[in-house]
């Protein structure tokens, strides 16, 4: 969809609620958007006619919020080109998918929790299954080079895990406060 | 935290009375038609007094006792205040007793509810002078806020005010200058540094103008409580509900007999049901809420019609003709040393006589032949031109005494 891809910071700042209160998207029929899963949702109900309200041969409401509140360009740009709630809902929807897989921080906490899981069920020490987990690779105590650069392949394999455990985006916020940030947290962040 | 801001426009124009080319030298009573028909400004005054301006100002003066946290704006036209004080001087003293109580506000306008802003920016500064004036001798008041003919604005009329010494002018929440923009914000006028743009809610404020007796509408009836929930639903979202409105919305556009009174007595309690809910006048608002972003209005708006722009008033070749021969006429009579003839110049610059001429039927003709006393836009633009012959002959024949 985009021409460059967002950074994690910018996604996750298209992906908030706007910053101030008066910047919400007051559209003509009442509802108030906050944000783009808002605005997702209201496109899915908008009738045509409540559309053409903000959707006009002379405006898009929607395009001019995107870039004005957000500064999202590229999602502005492509609903410049739409003309119909469906066709708006669709992109919209697009761009968070695309947003939210671009924001998500490589969180070890799936990775965690399959380890746990694996060494409850095979009654061995988290630290055996933690390299098995990470790296298929036979067991052996890792070095310190590659403890702080893990191979390509060990990293394609968290990656391969996480989207197994992790179909939801999850965020590091959703981690228990106060909890001990993990080696392999540390490491595989961005 | 809403604030409600109830803002209502009073305002009668003196309408010309039927005026044939034959009475043209011979009639200078342009305004003084004494027959049954709907151009007797007397007749009309009284009318509308007796529906609209007694019973509601009695119901305001009522709530404001009731509820000390009850608060309302009012801008009254130098031709409604004419003729309140030639024609029914009971209904003056029912607004002086409304502003006796301190929590009702006096908004400054032009004098005679003119389009001065748009044609004549001289002539606009002294209107709104000689009204800011009048509001002192007749009210003991200074109004701060402006609000212009039929709420119309842009960014060049923002500066006109600002310039003024204003610090907060009304405009319409119209949507192609709002956009995804809420009007529930003070905004800054694009450019300017001091005064605040207070943007009318249009679609609360047409429910009770427009739709209150709408047997169509799917909310009918509208009631206190329901109203008062629909402002209820702004809490977390804004800070204003801008309610404005033509006062004679009250009793003469929305009859005695369709619940309009009692709507209007039950809605202050059930919009203070709600902790967080209060009242504002036009300053308090703007004292209260700073601007929270520029708005830029580069095309002129109004709250006149759907397309919520001048074409009420500018919108065909007999509204253009007429306007250019009146403000034409601007140079001659103002230095033609006749102040009566300078008042009946001022008399015909007022907005309605070119919005009976109006001949946008397909959009909103119901509501402009609601309010056109003539037979037809044509009648109104002869009559208009005829009276303009005449004034003009009485400037010409002074201008040449004087220089003889």
């Amino acid at each position: 969809m985009s021409t460059r891809k967002p950074t994690a910071e910018e996604a996750a700042n298209f992906l908030k609620n706007v910053p101030e209160e008066w910047q919400a998207f007051w559209c003509n029929h009442g509802t108030v958007l906050r944000n783009y899963a808002d605005l997702s949702a209201a496109l899915a109900d908008m009738t045509p006619e409540e559309f053409a309200h903000h959707v006009n041969g002379e405006k898009n409401d929607f395009a001019e919020w995107t870039a004005q509140v957000f500064g999202d360009k590229t999602l502005a740009d492509k609903l410049r080109l739409l003309s119909t709630p469906e066709a708006s809902q669709r992109m919209v929807a697009r761009r968070i998918e695309e947003l939210t897989l671009a924001a998500r921080p490589v969180d070890a906490a799936p990775v965690e929790a399959a380890i746990a899981e694996r060494a409850e069920a095979a009654q061995e020490a988290p630290a055996a299954i933690a390299q098995e987990v990470v790296s298929p690779l036979p067991a052996e105590k890792p070095s310190k080079k590659a403890v702080k650069k893990p191979s390509a392949r060990a990293k394609k394999t968290v990656a391969a895990k996480k989207a197994v455990a992790s179909p939801a985006p999850k965020t590091a916020a959703a981690k228990p406060a106060g909890k001990k940030e993990s080696v392999w947290s540390k490491l595989l962040k961005r | 935290m809403p604030s409600v801001c109830f803002y209502f426009q009073v305002h009668q124009p003196f309408r010309v009375k039927p005026y044939s080319i034959f009475e043209i030298g011979e009639d200078r009573e342009y305004f003084a038609d004494r027959s049954h028909l709907n151009l007797n400004n007397r007749k009309i005054m009284r009318k509308v007094a007796d529906k609209c301006y007694l019973p509601t100002n009695a119901v305001m003066l009522a709530l404001l006792e009731r509820h000390p946290e009850f608060r309302i704006s009012y801008s009254i036209s130098g031709t409604a205040l004419d003729q309140f004080e030639e024609f029914v001087p009971e209904v003056l003293e029912s607004f002086r007793r409304l502003v006796g109580t301190g929590r009702v506000e006096l908004l400054a306008e032009t004098s005679h509810h003119s389009l001065a802003a748009v044609f004549s920016p001289e002539e606009f500064r002294t209107q709104v002078s000689n009204h800011v004036a009048r509001l002192g001798r007749l009210f003991g008041v200074r109004p701060t806020v402006f609000r212009n003919t039929e709420l119309i604005y842009d960014d060049r009329i923002a500066g006109l005010v600002e310039d003024m010494g204003f610090s907060g002018i009304l405009a319409e929440g119209a949507d192609h200058i709002l956009g995804w923009r809420s009007p529930a914000f003070a905004y800054r006028p694009r450019g300017r540094k001091r005064i605040s743009l207070l943007l009318k809610n249009y679609r609360l404020s047409d429910d009770i103008a427009f739709r209150f007796s709408n047997r169509d509408w799917s909310e009918w009836p509208l009631t206190a409580p329901k109203f008062g929930r629909w402002v209820d639903a702004v809490n977390g979202n804004g800070n204003l509900v801008n309610l404005f409105m033509d006062y004679e919305t009250f009793g003469e556009h929305q009859w005695r007999d369709t619940g309009i009174f009692d709507f209007l007595s039950h809605l202050p309690e059930e919009i203070l049901k709600h902790p967080d809910n209060d009242f504002v006048t036009v300053s308090e608002a703007i004292r209260r809420y700073e601007p929270v972003a520029e708005l830029e209005v580069p095309q002129t708006i109004s709250w006149a019609d759907i397309e919520r722009d001048l074409s009420a008033w500018r919108s065909n070749p007999l509204q253009e003709a007429s306007l250019k021969a009146l403000y034409a006429l601007e140079r001659d009579v103002k230095s033609s040393g006749d102040d009566r003839a300078l008042e009946d110049w001022r008399k015909l610059t007022t907005s309605d006589h070119f919005y009976y001429m109006c001949t946008k039927w397909f959009s909103d003709g119901d509501v402009h032949k609601y309010f056109n006393p003539y037979d037809s836009p044509y009648d109104a633009f002869v009559t208009y031109m005829n009276v303009i012959h005449d004034l003009t002959l009485r400037i010409k024949s002074r201008t040449n005494y004087v220089h003889a």
